[in-house]
């Protein structure tokens, strides 16, 4: 019937919100400010990246670089990486965009910070999700979420090594 | 209800009643009552419209202009009745005007297709507005690539309307073959001065098409009076299914114009060295069309009619009045477009500080079920014009309420405070 109220069932990619928040590495939680914000996106492991984060700006001389950008919603990231030895001994990341963007491009150079370039190849989805604190995003903010990963394999395996900083 | 905080009462259609026709808005939206004020990217469907829908499939289905039995029959009067009903909506002379599409899209593609083939040629200028959707903007740029033309835009005033000078300039400057224009912008709200434009692009001999897809679902459109060239506008931002547009001329250009699409039902006689086209509309309708589409618009009419087209505007207006006055209220908040509701339509722009509009639409949908649009809103010259990357927008149609715009502004204030 057309007339009776009915409640359409919610898809499963909406249903993230409910599960607990992991920490990214490296990041202290305050678990007793963040249990109230537990059924939200926008609690503080993100927001603090978003609005400290430890890695924004840009290398002087990079050994590789790469900017890309979500061309639905106009978000930009750019990475600067310094290599010894294959080793990523600085990274950097400039650019603008949604918080979670911006947040998942600082906490996932916090990750790979001294760690090998063959690291950053491994990396997946579900390492981004774990950085966030998220177990899952909804189809839209996915791309924000991975839009730095995506620059940083860029900038780690040389997709355009001629985008030098300018 | 009782007015808080000094809301005012709708004076100009009953938004109790009206909400009752719409089925969504009974569900919820993260635990909160769904507050929808996305309509200019799509409307929402009234249940008249979705037991036309059903009525179809449950009693008349069959393909159109093909069977000669009963059913066959029945979907083909639907289908042409739906042709007749929008004629008579939008005021054209005869029901062979209007071409049915998926989409505004569509039928600006259509356009730019076969007449623009056909008349845009080397040197030849299109010129469009800066406030234009990609789908008016697009088309006439990969059309004048192919012809060696080129297309200029049209500047905007501060206020953000369109700069006439400009336009006058152009067309006395260039040989300005199309102007093409939003009738209201989808980002702006700005209410385009139509018929000065018209009167305008015809004294220097250039053709008009008017994107009407954010104007034909909120105010009275007569295309006669309008006197335009083209008309484009689709079904699903009034109220009817996705995937029906609506491509009106005058017969006689019509006529004159090319096909689109090459296939079934477009054809008169087809031999096998050579075809002839079918009479209007269906010279432009290749294929099995959109029956469903068609039958939902001609109900969508129906209901907008009969809630008035000038009772929807004047509740709009007053929406947006309220809305922009709440807005101003709102440290940080800025608001793109003019600010005189009489110039602009249900749509409202506008950035919060330095929060992401991405962000803000997040945090309003999860915290207090509220849907808007962040982003360019296929809008990125304009976008680029304003010195943004994004930016977010609420849209009102006939079954907003004053509430919505409350609770719209209660929730920016949430989202100040987490991002703060």
């Amino acid at each position: 019937m057309l007339h009776g109220v009915r409640r359409a069932p919610v898809p499963v990619y909406l249903l993230e919100t409910s599960h607990p928040v992991r920490g990214g590495r490296g990041r202290e939680l305050r678990p007793g400010r963040l249990e109230s914000a537990v059924d939200d996106l926008y609690r503080e492991l993100i927001l603090d990246a978003y609005k400290n984060p430890r890695n924004r700006g840009r290398l002087e001389e990079p050994d590789a670089s790469y900017e890309d950008e979500n061309p639905l919603c106009g978000d930009v990231i750019r990475m600067d990486l310094e290599i010894r030895n294959g080793v990523i001994e600085a990274a950097k990341f400039s650019g603008h965009g949604c918080a979670i963007s911006q947040a998942s491009a600082d906490l996932i150079l916090e990750r790979v910070k001294g760690q090998p370039v063959e690291v950053v190849l491994s990396l997946s989805r579900e390492d981004v999700f774990e950085e966030l604190g998220v177990e899952s995003l909804t189809v839209s903010r996915v791309k924000c979420a991975m839009l730095p990963l995506k620059v940083l394999k860029a900038a780690a395996y040389g997709m355009q090594p001629s985008l030098k900083p300018g | 209800m009782t007015a808080s905080l000094g809301r005012p009462v709708a004076a100009h259609l009953d938004t109790t009643t009206v909400r009752e026709d719409f089925p969504i808005l009974r569900r919820l939206a993260h635990g909160h009552r769904l507050v929808y004020l996305d309509s200019a990217a799509t409307s929402q469907k009234p249940r008249q419209v979705l037991d036309a829908l059903r009525s179809y499939y449950e009693n008349s289905n069959a393909n159109v202009h093909r069977g000669v039995y009963l059913l066959a029959e029945e979907a083909t009067e639907l289908y042409e009745a739906a042709r007749v009903r929008v004629a008579r909506f939008i005021g054209a002379s005869s029901a062979e005007e209007v071409i049915f599409t998926r989409n505004a899209t569509e039928a600006i593609n259509l356009v730019a297709y076969t007449w623009g083939q056909e008349t845009i040629g080397s040197g030849d200028t299109i010129a469009v507005s800066a406030l234009e959707h990609h789908s008016n903007f697009v088309p006439w740029q990969v059309l004048a690539a192919n012809r060696s033309a080129q297309v200029d835009v049209v500047d905007l005033t501060s206020e953000g309307t369109l700069d006439l000078d400009c336009l006058d300039r152009m067309l006395m400057e260039k040989r300005v073959r199309l102007v093409a224009i939003a009738g209201i912008s989808n980002v702006m709200g700005t209410i385009n001065p139509l018929s000065d434009i018209v009167d305008l692009a015809h004294g220097h001999g250039a053709m008009v098409l008017v994107d009407a897809a954010q104007m034909a679902p909120h105010m009275t459109m007569d295309v006669r009076r309008l006197d335009a060239d083209f008309v484009a506008f689709t079904g699903h931002k009034m109220l009817a299914p996705m995937g029906i547009g609506v491509l009106w001329a005058r017969e006689q250009l019509l006529q004159s114009m090319p096909p689109f699409l090459f296939g079934g039902e477009m054809i008169r006689r087809v031999t096998e060295r050579e075809t002839t086209w079918n009479d209007l509309p269906w010279k432009f309708e290749a294929g099995t069309p959109n029956v469903e589409g068609a039958i939902g618009l001609a109900s969508a009419i129906d209901y907008l009619e009969q809630i008035g087209m000038k009772q929807i505007r004047a509740h709009e207006k007053a929406l947006v009045a309220y809305a922009l006055h709440r807005l101003a209220d709102i440290p940080g908040a800025s608001i793109l477009g003019p600010r005189d509701p009489a110039l602009r339509g249900g749509v409202i722009a506008f950035t919060v500080g330095d929060i992401h509009p991405h962000d803000l639409a997040s945090i309003l949908d999860r915290r207090h079920g509220v849907c808007i649009r962040a982003g360019h809103h296929c809008a990125q010259p304009l976008h680029e014009r304003l010195g943004l990357s994004a930016s977010a927008r609420a849209s009102f149609y006939l079954y907003n309420d004053f509430e919505d715009v409350d609770v719209l502004c209660d929730a920016i204030q949430t989202a100040k405070a987490v991002m703060g």
